[in-house]
């Protein structure tokens, strides 16, 4: 028998079985009995499954384990690239005042929430430092656009870097797109950068979220997107939602707004517990079991999308699922472990501060420092990476090394998310029977499962998105 | 915020640990059960460091070893 896993899957006696790098079956209460016994007869239907997926090994296998050891070796090596994505924020101004905005934001006329060009060159310093063949740099804000000035330098200082550095250099700009003007985008398409932005759902609900002078974010951001595409090209805008209370019962509206818009998917996110997401109380407005229905409502309609031919994508699903089925990770940092704090992604604030991830930032405004890492005029590559702000919570939440997490089946397809659980427990670790990321994980692992074994066209779709997240 | 002070006795072969609460709020029974809560949970938490750090160091030392930081 090699390392493995169970756990219920739901009320047939049925059981999730995982092995060392997350590949996975599904047996009956009987079946799992006898092999964890070891009393399964080879003659039995799951024997070979067993064997074939690496849960065990016989007399007459001898690749299984060198099999295995490669599948852990390749889930495992993009650890070793460390921090590609090198989030800068240039400044904190805003003309939006989202009641949710998890970047407590400053009015747009304070230019003393714009980062430096000094700040901004030491920050340079440090993504050069990071040994990622591959380097993202993505600007956000408050309206990152407010600061193209310093958008343009930093592009420009990065590329002229990267001349003797050699990587795979990539921009993105998120941006409300309010405020997207023809000097933007021109640049934008000479410098081949991304844009992302953000999309609510259809018009009322969007406004409603995201309030600014005029009342015409969704008009904006749907003209913005528009012409964005228009200079960039279709695929090279992106837009990401986020979930409200009023969104709660508009699932199917906000897909729709995504399908008439012609995006590809829709990434059906919760929301985050940091920000003035908590100060309002929108964290508290719903619990985490309402926004499983919200999210499953919405992936099984996406589903009966594609059954009538639209090929379209649920971002979170196709990113759990790539974990699921394939031997290849994600670089979504929430479901990394160890924890993708720092080592995965890492932020440079507008006044120098190095955190260890954009939630990391949000915490900070909220007047918690805990996950600040230093400051790039003060501290060395050396001092950041290597500091206890880093590190221990990178150690104390390895998921394979913390109560509730180093027993648990889904344990290779979760994530350690260190600064939720400080956030909402006071503690990097948490409790795992209170957390919510826990609980949403595991329904989301569930929910994935049970309607994989329950059609076949919805496995071949869940496989098709795997393979393209 | 801390709602409970507690003070450690250690007089062989007894430990006492005395819980006193901070705010007039906190009830003794709930002080108790946290307390008790919170002692389970590192205790488990150090019985699995110490079955899983090997693993874990090995891990997270790949995740640094391209960074040149090693040995620092």
């Amino acid at each position: 028998m090699l390392p493995w896993r169970f756990t219920a899957l739901d009320g047939n006696d049925r059981y999730v079985a995982t092995n060392l790098v997350g590949e996975h079956l599904v047996l009956d209460r009987e079946t799992i009995g006898k092999f964890a016994r070891q009393e399964l007869a080879p003659a039995d239907p799951a024997y070979d499954e067993l064997k074939a997926r690496h849960f065990l090994i016989d007399d007459d296998t001898n690749v299984a384990v060198d099999l295995l050891a490669l599948k852990v070796r390749t889930k495992l090596a993009p650890l070793a690239n460390f921090t590609a994505l090198h989030i800068f924020v240039v400044t904190l101004r805003c003309e939006h005042s989202c009641p949710y905005c998890q970047v407590s934001r400053a009015n747009n006329d304070r230019g003393e929430f714009d980062m430096s060009r000094e700040t901004a060159l030491k920050s340079l310093d440090l993504v050069f430092r990071s040994p990622s063949p591959a380097l993202k740099i993505e600007f956000q804000g408050g309206e990152s656009l407010l600061n193209l000035p310093l958008i343009k330098l930093i592009v420009e200082e990065a590329k002229r870097r990267n001349e003797t550095a050699r990587r795979e250099l990539a921009f993105v700009v998120a941006t409300n797109l309010a405020v997207l003007d023809d000097e933007a985008l021109t640049f934008c398409k000479a410098e081949n950068i991304l844009v992302s932005t953000s999309l609510d759902g259809p018009a009322g609900l969007h406004n409603a979220n995201r309030p600014r002078p005029g009342r015409d974010s969704h008009e904006r951001a749907v003209d913005g997107i528009h012409r964005a595409r228009g200079v960039l090209g279709h695929y090279n805008v992106g837009a990401l939602m986020t979930t409200t209370s009023a969104s709660l019962n508009q699932v199917k509206a906000i897909i729709d707004e995504y399908l008439r818009l012609d995006f590809g998917g829709i990434f059906l996110r919760p929301l985050s517990p940091y920000g003035f997401a908590i100060k309002t109380k929108s964290y508290a407005a719903y619990s985490r079991e309402r926004w499983l229905e919200f999210y499953f409502e919405g992936l099984d309609y996406i589903i009966s999308l594609n059954r009538q031919g639209f090929d379209f994508i649920e971002h979170y699903a196709a990113m759990v699922l790539k974990k699921m089925l394939t031997p290849l990770q994600t670089s979504y940092v929430d479901l990394m472990s160890p924890a993708g704090i720092g080592i995965a992604a890492i932020v440079y604030n507008y006044d120098g501060t190095v955190y260890a991830s954009d939630e990391s930032r949000m915490l900070a405004e909220m007047g918690d420092q805990t996950f600040a890492l230093g400051n790039v005029h003060r501290d060395s590559f050396e001092d950041i990476m290597l500091g206890d702000a880093l590190l221990e919570p990178l150690t104390q939440s390895f998921a394979g090394s913390v109560p509730g997490c180093s027993s648990c089946a889904f344990e290779p397809w979760c994530g350690a998310d260190p600064v939720f659980h400080h956030a909402t427990q006071g503690d990097p670790v948490g409790k795992k029977p209170l957390s919510a990321f826990c609980t949403r994980s595991m329904a989301l692992f569930r929910g994935l499962i049970t309607r994989m074994e329950a059609d076949d066209d919805v496995r071949a779709l869940f496989e098709k998105w795997a393979n393209r997240a | 915020m801390a709602t409970v002070d507690v003070r450690i006795l250690a007089t062989e072969p007894e430990i006492l640990c005395e819980l006193r609460a901070l705010d007039k709020g906190t009830k003794a029974a709930d002080a108790d059960l946290k307390f008790r809560r919170e002692v389970t949970d590192h205790q488990l938490r150090m019985a699995i460091e110490e079955r899983t750090s090997g693993y874990r160091d090995l891990i997270l030392g790949l995740a640094f070893s391209k960074t040149g930081l090693q040995g620092g």
